[in-house]
């Protein structure tokens, strides 16, 4: 019980400065230009604890479990907020808990929850891989060689956490996104910047790795899933979040003497959007309570990838139709819709789309 | 009023766990094996002497009416072993029944009826000597439920009631029926309806059966020709049988949302998928993944609801959401069912597949009107928009 009203009291007061710091917001008009973080509420965020709210009591996180963490997610969805709390806070906190707490990743750990500095995750080598393949990207002598895709928030300061094949296997490193030998290429994302990153023999920060072998696939999966169970509750509050926009529009909108908003064609659709907002609610709370029992089960597999693809189409299906019935004010970037049609559009693909997460969903309900 | 499922123990007082495994150990000895659904009989339903044999059994057991309180020969179960109890009559693949008398009448009777009413009607619907239908629906007086035309006029000690009633289940198995009946004229059409108790089989009643798409012949319209019906079959006040149907309604819609029925079709589905091969074709998996996926989270939003319902007591609108996407997830499922049959599902009646034998036309049949009753999906949207979403009016 303590715990319920811990939890809604940070939903409160989180509800209340994001409304405060992303109510009004000033839209980006030139779309194509890589996103940096906004460092000032990236501060804020981890002055509040947010930031260090996943990682353990050992690391001087808050020791908090994914329940926090996907609630927190779910509402920076309602209002699009583009700063990277899954990315940057979520999944490598859940991937240094599983690392033995040496100085490195003692300092990771207060690198994330104190803010200062941005901590991405280095995993992925291809579009549509789901957990680690075939690693191409080498860690010898010291150096990495390779390129990773797909890596969230890679700015100058940034610590990547790099997944690599040692000699011996998976190895999990540390290495400045600015050191020698590391070139980085931005794009600009729905939500967030993504980077292409090459390492050509490039020094890490410690030659011991973090974590390795088995233990270190198992760290990446736990990451992933946390990432996936975040992601799927953000989804959902995209979806949420438009829905309440369209809303509040379809209200107001008077056209043929009558507000749109009461014409029965604009709500059926608005209450089917309401109802897969509550199936993707009850999706990742099923999933988050599958994944703090046990992670690595398969059964928060299927309860992961089913939240994925439920939060991710919905929040799709809820941004197109949110276009749509704001009419020809829908496909204008001052219109706003645009802000959550494009989140959606990169959170529901990011770290493997609804089609591959179904297909993993029955795979893993299969075996069940 | 004491009857002897009232002598039973309180199955409350055991752990849901002790409490499932009791009624799975009973059902197990108790229902007929012939009786159960299988993918011929995915959605069977028992009626007349087969259902009344088997409402009998259970009340003999302690098992009958599991929402009602104790001290009227109900069970008085709490809700989550309501729960269990529905989920355990899905495991075991038990029929079905269109039991009105236990759902509908009986808390009807509780909260509205006199002292007279429960005394003499409460015992027979749980010994099934009184078997019983809902009269509500009239040719034109469907989804607008309050635009009801059948009257009820008094004359000394009786109503004599005209009209007709339709979608009447099973009236042509049923001793009773209980009606809304127009019985004042006011300014809104939901004032002066009455709930009426009527003898199916008085003089003037006449009850002409309906086939349905799934050969079934359930349905049924019932006439009324100057039918006297004793004004102490009035149930709670005249003129106010509104507030009495409408509250009726409140209970039953989160067992209507239960994914028990689309659960069975998507178990014909993973059959089919196997007994055709079709379980190696990535495209048909795709498919199927997105009706499993939407099962398996509808499972988790369904228990989240009632979850809710248990700790508050509240059964708001937003429970209608429930009904309305479960009924048409069961379509989508039945439909791709008769997909995954191929030529098959052009026949009507029973085919063979591989090893298994299906009945392709009727499962998807018996999924048409699960949006069509209780209210129709299209009206229950409106509602939801109005009542949840906080849209306006016209």
């Amino acid at each position: 019980m303590e715990n319920d009203d811990l939890a809604a009291a940070l939903a409160d007061s989180a509800t209340s400065f994001i409304a405060d710091r992303y109510g009004a917001r000033k839209l980006r008009l030139d779309i194509t230009e890589a996103q940096h973080v906004d460092r000032g509420v990236w501060a804020e965020m981890a002055g509040l604890g947010w930031l260090g709210l996943a990682l353990p009591e050992s690391l001087d996180g808050l020791g908090m479990g994914m329940r926090e963490a996907a609630t927190l997610a779910e509402i920076m969805g309602r209002k699009a907020v583009p700063e990277p709390f899954v990315a940057a806070a979520v999944m490598p906190s859940v991937l240094l808990s599983r690392c033995a707490p040496g100085p490195l990743v003692k300092t990771a750990a207060a690198a994330i929850a104190g803010g200062q500095r941005l901590v991405t995750l280095a995993w992925q080598e291809a579009a549509g891989e789901l957990d680690l393949s075939a690693q191409s990207t080498r860690f010898t002598a010291g150096r990495l060689s390779g390129a990773k895709c797909l890596v969230p928030i890679v700015e100058d300061d940034t610590l990547l956490l790099v997944f690599a094949k040692g000699e011996k296997g998976t190895v999990l490193l540390a290495i400045e996104a600015n050191a020698k030998g590391v070139s980085v290429k931005r794009q600009a994302g729905g939500l967030m910047a993504m980077a292409t990153v090459t390492f050509d023999g490039a020094p890490v920060i410690e030659a011991t790795p973090l974590i390795a072998g088995e233990e270190a696939e198992a760290a990446l999966k736990c990451a992933l899933q946390a990432g996936r169970v975040a992601t799927a509750a953000q989804l959902t509050g995209i979806a949420a979040g438009a829905l309440e926009k369209t809303l509040n529009y379809v209200r107001d909108r008077v056209q043929f003497e009558r507000p749109i908003g009461s014409f029965q064609t604009i709500q059926h659709r608005c209450v089917d959007h309401y109802t897969a907002i509550l199936l993707a609610g009850a999706s990742w709370r099923n999933a988050q309570r599958a994944f703090d029992a046990d992670p690595l089960a398969t059964a928060a597999t299927a309860a992961a990838s089913a939240a994925k693809a439920r939060g991710g189409d919905a929040a799709m299906q809820i941004c197109r139709a949110s276009v749509q019935m704001h009419g020809a004010m829908g496909f204008t970037e001052e219109g706003g819709v645009g802000l959550y049609l494009r989140a959606a559009m990169q959170l529901s693909t990011w770290l493997g789309n609804s089609v591959a997460h179904r297909q993993r969903f029955v795979a893993a309900t299969a075996q069940g | 009023m004491m009857s002897e499922q009232t002598m039973s123990k309180d199955l409350n007082q055991l752990s849901n766990e002790d409490f499932r495994l009791q009624f799975r150990h009973f059902l197990a000895a108790h229902f007929p094996p012939e009786l159960r659904q299988d993918f011929r009989r995915p959605f069977f339903r028992l009626r007349g002497e087969t259902e009344r044999d088997w409402l009998k059994t259970l009340y003999q057991h302690g098992w009958r009416a599991p929402a009602w309180p104790r001290e009227y020969g109900g069970m008085g179960l709490s809700f989550d072993k309501q729960m269990i109890y529905h989920e355990e009559l899905e495991h075991a693949n038990v029929a079905r029944v269109a039991d009105m008398g236990d759902t509908m009448l009986g808390p009807t009777l509780i909260q509205f009826g006199n002292e007279e009413q429960k005394r003499y009607y409460i015992p027979r619907i749980l010994s099934c000597e009184h078997g019983w239908a809902q009269g509500y629906s009239e040719p034109g007086a469907g989804s607008d439920l309050a635009s009801l035309r059948t009257q009820a006029v008094r004359d000394g000690e009786f109503f004599v009631v005209n009209g007709q009633k339709i979608w009447t289940t099973m009236a042509n198995n049923r001793t009773h029926c209980f009606a809304l009946v127009r019985t004042g004229k006011y300014p809104k059409k939901q004032q002066g309806i009455s709930f009426l108790i009527i003898d199916l089989s008085s003089p003037g009643v006449t009850i002409r059966t309906i086939f349905n798409l799934a050969g079934e012949d359930e349905l049924c319209e019932v006439f009324f020709d100057n039918v006297r019906v004793p004004v102490q079959n009035l149930v709670g006040e005249l003129d106010k049988g509104w507030t009495i149907a409408k509250s009726l309604l409140g209970f039953e819609r989160i067992w209507i949302g239960s994914p028990g029925v689309a659960s069975k079709a998507l178990s014909i589905t993973r059959q089919l998928l196997a007994e055709t091969g079709q379980d190696k074709q990535p495209g048909v998996m795709d498919r199927y993944a997105v009706l499993a996926a939407d099962l398996y989270d509808f499972r988790a939003l369904y228990a989240e609801m009632c979850a809710k319902a248990v700790e508050s007591g509240a059964r708001g609108p937003e429970i209608s959401a429930l009904k309305v996407y479960v009924s048409e997830l069961l379509q989508r499922i039945t439909e791709f069912n008769l997909e995954l049959g191929l030529e098959h599902a052009g026949i009507v009646g029973e085919v063979e597949i591989g090893q298994t034998t299906f009945d392709l036309h009727r499962q998807f049949m018996v999924a048409r009107p699960a949006s069509i009753f209780g209210g129709t999906n299209e009206v229950q949207r409106d509602i939801l928009a109005r009542a949840v979403l906080e849209m306006p009016a016209e």
